[in-house]
């Protein structure tokens, strides 16, 4: 699948890239910047799903994740697809963000 | 706000912070904040009574082993009083001779402390805000009488003993007491269960851990550097995770939490 529908999400400002990947951590669809190599995706992907599972054992439901850094933010949802992981500033245009997020989700959902 | 003297290390035999041979400089910061004299010292194990005064308002506090053990403002006391305390905009804090509390009336590290406090204080500004968005309202401290629960226990109860002249009833002292209703579990940072409050589980401080570390494992896989603060959402409940000396998990309804999600910068 192409990554083309998460270019949308870099027009909104402080978004830096976004990455989807598989319920069981695989890596589906990356539009990182370059200085990420597959394999650190691959890595974060799977500790993303490391995370959710131990969060889906002590919360019911646990439908996102918020990860803080010094600069930098990293959202993760889960959806029917999988999850949605965006990188940003520690300051994204969040209305922006959370309307297109929810429009290319509807998208990646469509398309399977 | 004026800090004097630079809270030297006294010796655990000293009950008194008031030792002007102490080794240690006096200092005059203008713009120091209480929560940063709550924070150097418990940071630095000082064991001492300080006075803060602002106007006529007169409160004490006391450090001991890298902790707040026991504030009092007037018939206020724990929490309730810091809460008080935070809530000046200016005045002086000094070192005392004050009659050891032979009970402390907090149980938390000056972390856990200022989250709740600062909790207290949004939710004060809250209630004082009126209908009128465009009115500004600036925070109000509460009276000490205002902040005093509907006493829950027996009339015959004893109260806690305090040196002194000055003996707080038991329903003050629940006052400072209150906690709030987030579950809160502390864990070093090498995996050990510190502190567990408000019903929160091993469970949860496991979590706590767990998800910091994998955070910054993968912070440090994309060169984002350690991770400070997660939070796992839920439609109903959440957990905010955050890091300072020690690694903090916090767990309750999502909208409860989100004044933590802001303090730790997570929205």
């Amino acid at each position: 699948m192409s990554a083309e529908p998460l270019e949308r999400l870099r027009q909104v400002s402080g978004v830096l890239g976004s990455f989807t990947c598989g319920s069981l951590g695989q890596l589906l669809l990356t539009d990182m910047p370059e200085q990420y190599s597959l394999v650190q995706l691959e890595s974060t992907a799977a500790r993303l799903a490391n995370l959710f599972q131990s969060a889906d054992e002590v919360l019911p439901k646990c439908r996102s994740l918020t990860l803080g850094f010094g600069e930098h933010q990293l959202s993760v949802r889960r959806y029917r697809f999988g999850a949605l992981c965006v990188l940003t500033t520690a300051a994204p245009d969040r209305h922006l963000l959370r309307v297109t997020t929810r429009l290319l989700a509807r998208r990646l959902s469509a398309l399977g | 706000m004026v800090i004097s003297p630079n809270f030297p290390r006294v010796p655990s035999d000293v009950t008194s912070a008031a030792v002007s041979q102490a080794e240690g400089f006096a200092i005059r910061l203008p713009r120091a904040q209480l929560g940063d004299l709550i924070q150097i010292n418990c940071l630095n194990r000082i064991r001492g009574a300080f006075c803060v005064s602002s106007g006529a308002h007169r409160g004490h506090l006391f450090f001991e082993q890298g902790q707040l053990i026991h504030a009092d403002f007037g018939v206020v006391m724990g929490l309730d009083a810091v809460v008080q305390m935070l809530g000046w905009r200016g005045g002086s804090i000094e070192p005392c001779v004050r009659p050891w509390p032979k009970e402390s009336t907090i149980d938390m590290g000056a972390d856990v402390l200022l989250l709740h406090a600062a909790q207290r204080l949004d939710e004060a500004a809250r209630a004082d805000t009126g209908p009128e968005a465009t009115t500004k309202v600036v925070r109000r401290a509460l009276w000490p009488a205002e902040l005093l629960p509907t006493p829950v226990v027996a009339e015959n109860e004893e109260p806690l003993a305090f040196e002194g002249a000055e003996r707080p009833s038991l329903a003050s002292a629940l006052a400072g007491e209150r906690i709030s209703h987030l579950q809160v579990a502390r864990v070093t940072l090498d995996g050990t269960i510190q502190q567990l409050k408000a019903g929160a589980s091993t469970e949860l401080a496991d979590t706590a851990f767990f998800c910091q570390r994998m955070a910054s494992m993968l912070g440090e896989t994309l060169g984002l550097g350690e991770c400070r603060a997660v939070s796992l959402e839920g439609p109903r409940e959440s957990i905010v995770v955050f890091r300072g000396r020690s690694i903090v998990g916090t767990r309750g309804k999502t909208a409860d939490l989100e004044f933590i999600r802001k303090k730790v910068g997570l929205t």
